[in-house]
């Protein structure tokens, strides 16, 4: 029988495309982040400019970084190996672009609406709803063109590496849309429809699933792919590379709740999350073991090629962060990590070695591929990978000891009993070398960054006055036929027989559906029993909804994002309950749409600030943090002393909460401007009798200044 | 009665516990499958794919 060759080419200049995207964006997003841990040590560095505070360009960064680096270097990745291991060109070029430009437009709409304080204050789901519904209708624009190249595939077998896409492209979609649902309370605000435990849960799954489907599957196959072409050599075990992927999909779903240790989320959820946690350090270091003995034979390789050096440190980092990544969801250590820098070195850990790193030797591998020209310096790519390894180095070595001291000093008792450090800003001052030392490492890491541009724009300078076009060739695949892979034989036994799994992978459709399956019933084993299970957030009578102007002042602390340094979440341990009050209790936060508990304390916790201090002390803490807590490194904010707030933005905001079955009575949805009214005239002449400014009645720092008094005073009714 | 109310009365405190059964079930027989003798030769060909793409 005669096979029908067909002949094809690649798209490379999409792959060009999102390769440029990626080494931009992630000099864009790293310089964001400098800017930011520059501020922490240089308050002032904010200039007093709303669109230059910590608390607005702290999800630029992560969401820059994120989306804008990794999400273009994913793109990269994927665009390239999936032609190749499908033989196939991408189903549509038109979608292609679609793709590439759609992304690039939401990550412009984020550069531009985060500074201005339009968020919805969910970590690393921060951008408003027109732009959810964006990033929506793009990844399925991507997953039907992928889809669509698989469906037209002429290689049977679907490699390891494009099960980890797949599973990206299901799971992304499914963690996006229900982390997303909320109601718009205008064109750029809307609320979570879940409130306080429920959306912590919501916002942890996604949160956690993030990592694990946009910054580790996707990059894992790009490991499965890219690092066996640097070798030349086959990846280790074909088998343990399926292992890995079928337990990080069973597992790494239900980890999200060890986010929430010691919080008002139901402690079962809390110990199942801590449990597949720990689970997941076995399939992780199944996957780095796979990636390092890849190498087995080519050792020598990597003293030489640049590219290999990065992706063995990237494979290294995926260890160890995936070895501490369950230390962490350990209660009794998170006890001590949680809401201290120890995290930020962690995600940086993950981030800057195994993310960045993958990224960059697929970028220097890719550039005399798609360029069509040498390398321009292989010594300042080899550069660039020490530069970047000690910059990572100084980043994390400070920052980890900056988790550990402040955990410790806001533990620590004396002997008398009393807290060793009651005032928060001890333990914030103490940070103050570290953090400068952190900048440094940060600042190389970026330099490392400045001489990949370089060596891509020379590469780039080199490429040929026309890209040439290699042609391809490979027969169609058949219907229900098995082909060969190539130099197999379609009569080979072990490749004929019908074993289950190969059939299985080699139905995509089919194949989807259950890496879907595998997602969803894991999440709804847990969503289930945590939504419809009243017990687990029991009621209080005490609690009532926010006053119209009080719910006005969240909307500003949201739109501040003063959540990126003070949590609202005192957990029952001694050392919290004697420096903040009662622990919170789920069923004060049943009106928090969203909730707003942080993962981070650069300040302190504010869930029991209500009434601790007088009016005028917020106002004058506001205008200038200094006045009120001399050494304090937290921004000023003195705009919220001349702006005024928004009457309609009230009613809308009341409205929406309505929608979400928040029970304000018509007369009070009626009546919200009026009262809110009221009740900031009465705020501010208090203020004004205290020996403050006047005339603040209209003004936002009297909403904010209504909310924060409000703030963990209901269950003392 | 509530939604609520009927699940608080089903008793699905074990629920998560089933799900981790079900979980480890699963994963078992992938575990067991991928080490079966008889898929040796169709991973050892699958695993040189990257390398067989005419590309270096």
């Amino acid at each position: 029988m005669t096979v029908r060759l067909e002949r094809f080419t690649y798209d490379d200049d999409i792959v060009r495309k999102f390769m440029l995207a990626t080494v931009v964006w992630g000099l864009v997003g790293m310089l964001v982040g400098l800017v930011i841990a520059l501020q922490l040590v240089i308050p002032g560095l904010t200039l007093s400019l709303p669109w230059l505070s910590f608390g607005r360009l702290r999800p630029l960064h992560t969401n820059a970084v994120i989306f804008a680096f990794a999400g273009n270097a994913i793109f990269t990745g994927v665009y390239y190996s999936t032609q190749r291991l499908l033989r196939a060109r991408m189903w549509s070029d038109t979608l292609s672009l679609a793709h590439f430009w759609g992304w690039q437009l939401i990550i412009v709409g984020a550069a531009l609406t985060l500074p201005l304080g339009i968020t919805t204050s969910k970590e690393y789901a921060e951008l408003e709803w027109p732009l959810d519904v964006a990033i929506a209708l793009v990844w399925v624009i991507f997953a039907v063109n992928v889809f669509g190249t698989v469906a037209r595939r002429r290689e049977r077998h679907l490699y390891v590496a494009l099960w980890f896409y797949i599973a990206t492209l299901i799971a992304i979609a499914v963690l996006h849309i229900f982390n997303s649902l909320e109601v718009p309370a205008g064109p750029f605000k809307s609320y979570s429809v879940y409130a306080g435990v429920q959306d912590a849960f919501m916002q942890w799954w996604y949160g956690h699933n993030a990592v694990a489907f946009f910054l580790t599957t996707p990059f894992l196959g790009m490991m499965y792919y890219f690092l066996p072409k640097a070798a030349d050599r086959p990846v280790f075990s074909y088998r343990l590379s399926i292992l890995h992927f079928w337990t990080l999909v069973f597992l790494y779903i239900w980890a999200g709740p060890h986010h929430l240790h010691y919080t008002a989320l139901p402690a079962w959820a809390s110990t199942l999350g801590m449990l597949f946690s720990v689970m997941l350090w076995m399939p992780s270091w199944g996957g780095m073991v796979n990636g390092l003995l890849t190498l087995r034979g080519a050792w020598h390789k990597v003293t030489e090629d640049p590219v290999l050096k990065f992706f063995v440190a990237a494979i290294t980092f995926y260890g160890m962060s995936t070895f501490e990544g369950p230390l962490l969801s350990i209660k009794s250590v998170n006890a001590l990590s949680h809401y201290t820098d120890w995290t930020i070195a962690h995600v940086h850990a993950g981030a800057l070695g195994w993310v960045g790193f993958m990224v960059f030797g697929m970028v220097y591998w890719l550039l005399p591929r798609l360029f069509q020209a040498p390398l321009w310096s292989r010594r300042l790519a080899e550069t660039h990978f020490w530069v970047g390894t000690v910059g990572i180095v100084l980043y994390l070595v400070p920052i980890y000891t900056a988790g550990l001291t402040q955990g410790l000093m806001l533990r620590a008792f004396d002997e008398t009993g009393r807290l060793a450090y009651p005032d928060f800003v001890e333990t914030v001052l103490r940070l103050r070398p570290m953090y400068w030392a952190r900048a440094v490492g940060g600042s190389l890491y970026i330099v490392g960054m400045l001489f990949c541009l370089v060596n891509y724009y020379m590469t780039w300078r080199a490429r040929p006055a026309a890209y040439a076009r290699a042609e391809q060739e490979a027969p169609a695949l058949a219907v229900g036929s098995v082909l060969p892979i190539a130099g197999g034989s379609a009569s080979a036994p072990g490749f004929a027989r019908a074993q289950w799994h190969r059939r299985w992978e080699g139905m995509p459709l089919t194949f989807g559906v259950w890496v879907a399956v595998a997602v969803v019933v894991a999440s709804l084993f847990e969503i289930v029993p945590l939504f419809l299970i009243r017990s687990n957030v029991p009621t209080i009578a005490a609690v009532r909804p926010y006053t119209p102007l009080e719910l006005h002042g969240r909307d500003i602390y949201i739109a501040e994002g003063c959540n990126n340094c003070h949590s609202q979440m005192v957990r029952p341990i001694r050392a919290e309950t004697v420096r903040y009050g009662e622990y919170s209790k789920a069923g004060e936060f049943v009106y928090d749409h969203p909730f707003l508990w942080g993962s981070r304390r650069i300040g302190p916790d504010l869930h029991r600030i209500g009434g601790k201090y007088p009016h005028l002390w917020h106002v004058r803490h506001m205008d200038d943090p200094r006045s009120t807590t001399p050494q304090s490194i937290m921004p000023a904010y003195p705009w919220l002393l001349r702006a005024p707030y928004e009457v309609r933005a009230i009613e809308r905001g009341v409205a929406a909460q309505v929608t979400l079955g928040v029970p304000y009575t018509p007369a009070e949805v009626a009546g919200a401007p009026a009262a809110a009214h009221a009740q900031a005239k009465g705020i501010a002449d208090e203020i004004a009798r205290q020996g403050g400014p006047s005339g603040l009645e209209d003004k936002q720092i009297v909403a904010l200044v209504a909310y924060l008094q409000r703030l963990g005073t209901d269950i003392r009714r | 009665m509530k939604l609520s109310d009927v699940m608080a009365g089903a008793r699905l405190e074990v629920f998560a516990e089933i799900g981790l059964v079900i979980f480890a079930m699963a994963f078992t027989v992938v575990l067991v499958t991928t080490w079966l003798r008889s898929n040796r030769d169709a991973f050892e060909r699958a695993r040189r794919i990257p390398l067989d793409d005419g590309e270096r």
